[in-house]
C-alpha cells in the first residue's frame, strides 16, 4: 500500500506481514484456500458449498435455504445444542447464509479453539440427519422467516422485480423461496438435495487467521480427506434471453412511503465490463463497502445523491452490484420522499442516466471511485472473517485471485470503458422498473 | 506448531497511552499498526435527555441538532464536507444518544488529520444554515413515515413509553414525533447546541496506525482552544414499577408478522450486580441460538424465527426485555413460553454446566471482540463511560470467575419479574 505522508507524518502502511494464499486441492475434489494472518489471535473456518437458488426450480424453491437449516440440527456425533454449545462456550461465533451462487457455514474462533469447528463442519459435510420431527419444527421456524422479511415493503417489491426481471432463469426467485413451497416441501427432497450438493467435491474451505500453514493442511487433510468426492452437482443449464422491452411492476401495500427500483440486466462477475459497471456504480450512487458484514462510506456526493436526494426527490439512493455466476441485475433503488411522486423520481433518474450515457464521467470521478475503494479495501480486509470470506466467494464465480486483482482491474479502467458500459448497460429496453405504491398513496 | 500472535495483549493502561486537554476533554490513543487505519470514537455530554429542559414540544431535538452538524460548518459547507470525506473513502458520523452524544470517523491512517479536523468543525463550529437544516427536517419527517411502518419500530416505542413514566426521557420517542418535528425551530437548534456541547466530560478514543504524539499534536490543534460550557443536567427521575400486566397491541394491517416484546425497567450498568445479570441474561436468552429461550420457543415448537433477552443497561434504568418476530396467532404462546422459561429461571436458577460454558463464552469471545480497531475503540470507551479502569480486560476474566449459581438465582429474583411487566405487540 503506498504511503502518502501528511504535517504530522503520519502514512498509510502496514507493520504486520500478510501471507499469500495457498490453494490446495485434494485428491476427493475438494478445494482448499489458507491465509495466515497473526494480527490477532483469532481462526475463521468457511466451508462453501456451490447450491444456491440458482440450483432451485419451482416447487422446491427455498429448498438450499433450508437445507442450511438443517445442518444445524446434528449429525450422530454433534446433537443440535452440542454443536452449538461446544462453538459457543469457546467464545466463537458461527452462522450461515445462503445467497443465489452458493450456501456458507463458518466459525470464527479464538485461533487455539480453531480444531473443534474443523471437526463439526467435517462431520456434517456428510452426516447431517434429517429428522421428520426437525424438518416439521423448522418448517415454521423458516415461514417465520420469510414473514419477518414480509413486513419490510422493500422484500415484497424486490421479490416482484426478480421475478419480472427473469423469465427463465432461476435468480427470479427470492432464496428464502416461495411460501407455497415452503408448506409442501418434503423431508426426502431436503436429504436428497443435501446428498446431491454437499460433498467435498462441490466445497470450497477457507481458513484465515492466526495458524501455521502447513500444519493447518495436514489438519484440514485428516478431517475432509477421508469422505468420497460426491456425485457431480447437476449443471445450470438455463440462460436468460435479452431482454426486448421495459417490464414494470407495480406492488400496493400498506404504509405512507413509496419506494422506486430500476434493475437493469447486468454482466456476471467474469465479464471484462464488470469493473467498468463497479466504476459507474460509485460515480453514480457512491463506493460500496469490501466488508460483506457492512461498512462502507456515506454517498452524499455522489450524482444520484445531488440529484435526488438534495433537491428533495428520495430521502435516499442506494445501487446494487453484485458478482454473480451468471447474468444478474444492476439495480437503483429510491425511497421517494413524501409530497413527491415515484414519476418525478424515475424521470430524474432517467435524466442523469441519460447524461452519464451521453457525457461520460470525467478524470476526477473515476480517481475518487478508485481511492475510495483502496479505503475500503483497508477496511473490508481487517477481520479475518471477510478475509475468509472473500477469498471463497470468489471461488465461487472465477477463483480467489479475482479478490487480489480487484483494484489493478479497477485502476485499468478509462473514462471510455464506463460511458461505453453506460450505453450498454442502462439501456431503456433491458430495465425493469418496480414501483412500491403505499395504500396511503393511492391516486 | 502454531505461531505466536505478534500482539496477543489486552489493551490496558500500559499499553493505552491516555492524556487530558486543559479544557478537560480526555483522549485515549491504542496504536495498532494491523492495518492503514485509524478509528475515531467518542463521546461528549449532551443527549436526548437534556432536551427536556427545553420545554416541550422539543422532542428529538437533540437527534435533530446532532443530525444537522456535518450541514455547514465555519469552515465547510455541506457539499465540500461531504466531498472531501467521500473522496478519500473515509466516513464521518455524530449522534446523539440518551445520555451522551457519540462521534466517530475512520479512514485510512494518511487521512485521520483530515477527520479529526472536520468532526471537530462539525462539533465546535456548525453553522446551521436554513437551506440545509430544512432538506434535514424533510428527511427526518421522512424517517418518522417510515417508522410508522416498521413493526419493530412501533413496538419498541409503545415499549418505552408504558415502560417509564411520563416525565421520564425514558418514555418519549428520542426520535421525536412529527409535531415536534414539524415545529422545533432553527433557534432551538442553536440554543441546544450552544447549550450543551462543551469540553467537560469529552472523551476521545483513537485506535490504529497512528502515534499518541500526533494524536496529541491534532487534538490541541483542533480542540485545545475549545472553553464552551454546557448548563447543569436534571437528574433522572425515580422509576417506580406499575403493578400488574399492562398490555398494548398496536395494529397494523397488511404486516405477515407480529412483533413482541415484554419486560419492565431495571437496572444501570455500574450497578454491582451487573456481571450476574449479564451472565443470567446469556443463558436465558443469548448463548448459542437464543439460549434457553431459543430451546424452548424456536427449537422446540417453531414459533419464532428470532427471539432473545437483553438488559440495555447504560447509565440509567435501562430495561430488560424479551423479544421475539411470530405469527399473529401465536403471540399468546411466544408470551406464555418466554414467561415459563423467565420463572424456571427464578425458582431453579441455572446449571453447573450452564454457568461454567457461559463464564467460559464471556471470556473466550474476547479475543473475538478486540479484532478491529473498532472493537478496540468500543472497549475502551466502555472502561471510561463506565468508570471500570484502564485494567478492567485484565481483571475479567476475574471478575466473570466470581460469579456463583446463587448470584445468577438472585439476580433473576431480583431484577426479573413475570407478573409485573409490560407487553406490546405490533403487527
Amino acid at each position: 500500500m503506498p504511503g502518502c505522508s501528511n504535517k504530522y507524518g503520519i502514512q498509510s502502511s502496514l507493520s504486520v506481514k500478510k501471507s499469500k494464499p495457498i490453494k490446495v486441492r485434494l485428491a476427493n475434489g475438494l478445494t482448499i484456500l489458507l491465509k495466515e494472518m497473526h494480527a490477532a489471535p483469532v481462526t475463521t473456518l468457511n466451508v462453501w458449498y456451490r447450491v444456491g437458488s440458482r440450483n432451485e426450480h419451482p416447487g422446491i424453491t427455498g429448498i438450499s435455504h433450508w437445507v442450511e437449516h438443517m445442518m444445524f440440527k446434528g449429525t450422530p456425533s454433534f446433537n443440535e445444542a452440542e454443536m452449538d454449545r461446544l462453538i459457543t462456550r469457546e467464545g466463537g461465533q458461527r452462522n450461515a447464509f445462503t445467497w443465489i451462487d452458493f450456501t456458507c457455514y463458518y466459525e470464527t474462533m479464538p485461533a487455539d479453539k480453531i480444531d473443534l469447528a474443523i471437526e463439526i463442519e467435517a462431520d456434517r459435510m456428510v452426516n447431517t440427519q434429517f429428522r421428520k420431527r426437525e424438518v416439521e419444527s423448522e418448517r415454521t421456524v423458516i415461514i417465520n422467516e420469510r414473514q419477518m422479511y414480509e413486513n419490510g415493503p422493500s422484500f415484497r417489491l424486490s421479490e416482484e422485480v426478480q421475478a419480472a426481471a427473469f423469465k427463465v432463469h432461476p435468480y427470479g426467485h427470492e432464496v428464502i423461496g416461495h411460501e407455497c413451497d415452503l408448506h409442501s416441501m418434503t423431508r426426502d427432497a431436503l436429504a436428497a438435495h443435501y446428498a446431491t450438493y454437499y460433498s467435498p467435491a462441490n466445497a470450497v474451505i477457507c481458513v484465515a487467521g492466526a495458524f501455521d500453514a502447513a500444519d493447518m493442511l495436514a489438519k484440514l487433510r485428516r478431517a475432509f480427506g477421508k469422505h468420497k468426492a460426491g456425485p457431480k452437482a447437476p449443471p445450470v443449464t438455463a440462460v436468460e434471453p435479452v431482454q426486448k422491452g421495459e417490464r414494470r411492476v407495480t406492488v400496493r401495500g400498506e404504509g405512507s412511503t413509496n419506494y422506486l427500483t430500476m434493475a437493469f440486466a447486468a454482466p456476471p462477475a467474469t465479464h471484462a465490463d464488470f469493473f467498468a459497471l463497479v466504476a459507474l456504480d460509485s460515480v453514480l450512487c457512491g463506493a460500496s463497502g469490501l466488508s460483506f458484514f457492512g461498512g462502507g462510506t456515506s454517498n452524499r456526493s455522489s450524482r444520484l445523491s445531488k440529484a435526488l436526494v438534495d433537491t428533495g426527490l428520495s430521502a435516499d439512493i442506494g445501487g446494487g452490484v453484485a458478482p454473480t455466476i451468471d447474468a444478474h441485475l444492476y439495480s437503483l433503488s429510491a425511497t421517494v420522499m413524501p409530497g413527491k411522486t415515484v414519476s418525478e423520481v424515475e424521470t430524474t433518474l432517467w435524466d442523469q442516466i441519460e447524461l452519464v450515457k451521453k457525457s461520460g464521467i470525467t478524470r476526477s470521478e473515476l480517481d475518487k471511485a478508485i481511492k475510495q475503494t483502496r479505503a475500503q479495501f483497508a477496511f473490508g480486509t481487517e477481520t479475518v472473517t471477510n478475509q475468509a470470506f472473500w477469498l471463497g466467494f470468489c471461488e465461487m464465480f472465477a477463483d480467489y485471485t479475482w479478490f487480489d486483482k480487484y483494484m489493478p482491474h479497477l485502476q485499468r479502467v478509462t473514462l471510455a470503458d464506463v460511458q461505453r458500459v453506460a450505453n450498454q448497460i442502462l439501456n431503456r429496453d433491458h430495465v425493469t422498473v418496480g414501483l412500491y405504491v403505499a395504500e396511503a398513496n393511492h391516486g | 506448531m502454531v505461531k505466536r500472535p505478534v500482539d496477543a495483549s489486552l489493551p490496558n493502561e500500559k499499553n493505552i497511552a491516555q492524556f487530558a486537554l486543559a479544557n478537560g476533554i480526555r483522549v485515549l490513543v491504542y496504536e495498532n499498526h494491523a492495518s492503514p487505519a485509524v478509528v475515531i470514537s467518542g463521546y461528549l455530554i449532551s443527549g436526548t435527555r437534556d432536551e427536556h429542559g427545553f420545554g416541550p414540544g422539543k422532542l428529538g431535538l437533540a437527534s435533530f441538532t446532532s443530525d444537522c452538524l456535518m450541514r455547514g460548518t465555519s469552515r465547510y459547507t455541506y457539499d465540500q464536507i461531504f466531498e472531501t470525506t467521500e473522496a478519500i473513502g473515509a466516513s464521518a458520523s455524530i449522534g446523539a444518544a440518551m445520555h451522551t452524544t457519540g462521534f466517530g470517523a475512520k479512514s485510512l491512517s494518511e487521512d485521520a488529520p483530515l477527520m479529526v479536523e472536520i468532526l471537530a468543525q462539525a462539533i465546535r463550529q456548525p453553522v446551521f444554515p436554513s437551506d440545509e437544516v430544512e432538506k434535514e427536517r424533510a428527511e427526518w419527517l421522512n424517517d418518522l413515515e417510515e417508522r410508522t411502518n416498521s413493526t419493530n419500530a412501533m413496538c419498541g416505542l409503545a415499549f418505552g413509553r408504558l415502560c417509564y413514566p411520563e416525565g421520564h426521557p425514558y418514555h418519549y420517542s428520542a426520535d421525536g414525533e412529527m409535531a415536534t418535528a414539524r415545529s422545533i425551530t432553527l433557534d432551538d437548534v442553536r440554543q441546544f447546541h450552544a447549550s450543551t456541547y462543551a469540553p467537560q466530560g469529552m472523551v476521545v478514543v483513537v485506535c490504529g496506525a497512528i502515534t499518541p504524539k500526533a494524536v496529541r499534536e491534532l487534538m490541541q490543534a483542533n480542540f485545545g482552544d475549545w472553553s464552551a460550557t454546557r448548563i447543569a443536567r436534571a437528574e433522572l427521575p425515580l422509576v417506580t414499577k406499575t403493578p400488574g400486566i399492562q398490555r398494548e397491541h398496536i395494529t397494523m394491517p397488511g404486516k405477515s408478522q407480529t412483533t413482541v416484546q415484554w419486560g419492565h425497567a431495571a437496572l444501570p450498568r455500574t450497578h454491582p450486580d451487573w456481571m450476574a445479570c449479564a451472565l443470567m441474561n446469556s443463558v436465558l436468552g443469548q448463548f448459542g441460538m437464543y439460549g434457553r429461550m431459543g430451546e424452548s420457543v424456536r427449537k422446540e415448537e417453531g414459533l419464532v424465527y428470532y427471539i432473545g433477552t437483553r438488559f440495555e443497561g447504560g447509565p440509567g434504568p435501562g430495561a430488560w426485555s424479551c423479544y421475539a418476530g411470530t405469527n399473529p396467532s401465536t403471540v399468546d404462546r411466544v408470551l406464555e413460553l418466554s414467561r415459563a422459561e423467565t420463572k424456571r429461571m427464578q425458582q431453579r436458577g441455572v446449571t453447573i454446566t450452564e454457568l461454567d460454558d457461559n463464564k467460559r463464552y464471556f471470556t473466550g469471545s474476547l479475543p473475538l471482540a478486540l479484532e478491529t480497531n473498532e472493537g478496540i475503540a468500543g472497549q475502551i470507551n466502555n472502561m471510561v463511560r463506565y468508570d471500570l479502569g484502564l485494567n478492567y480486560l485484565l481483571a475479567y476474566p476475574d471478575l466473570v470467575a466470581a460469579v456463583t449459581r446463587k448470584d445468577l438465582q438472585r439476580v433473576a429474583q431480583t431484577w426479573l419479574d413475570v407478573d409485573n411487566f409490560v407487553c406490546v405487540s405490533a403487527g
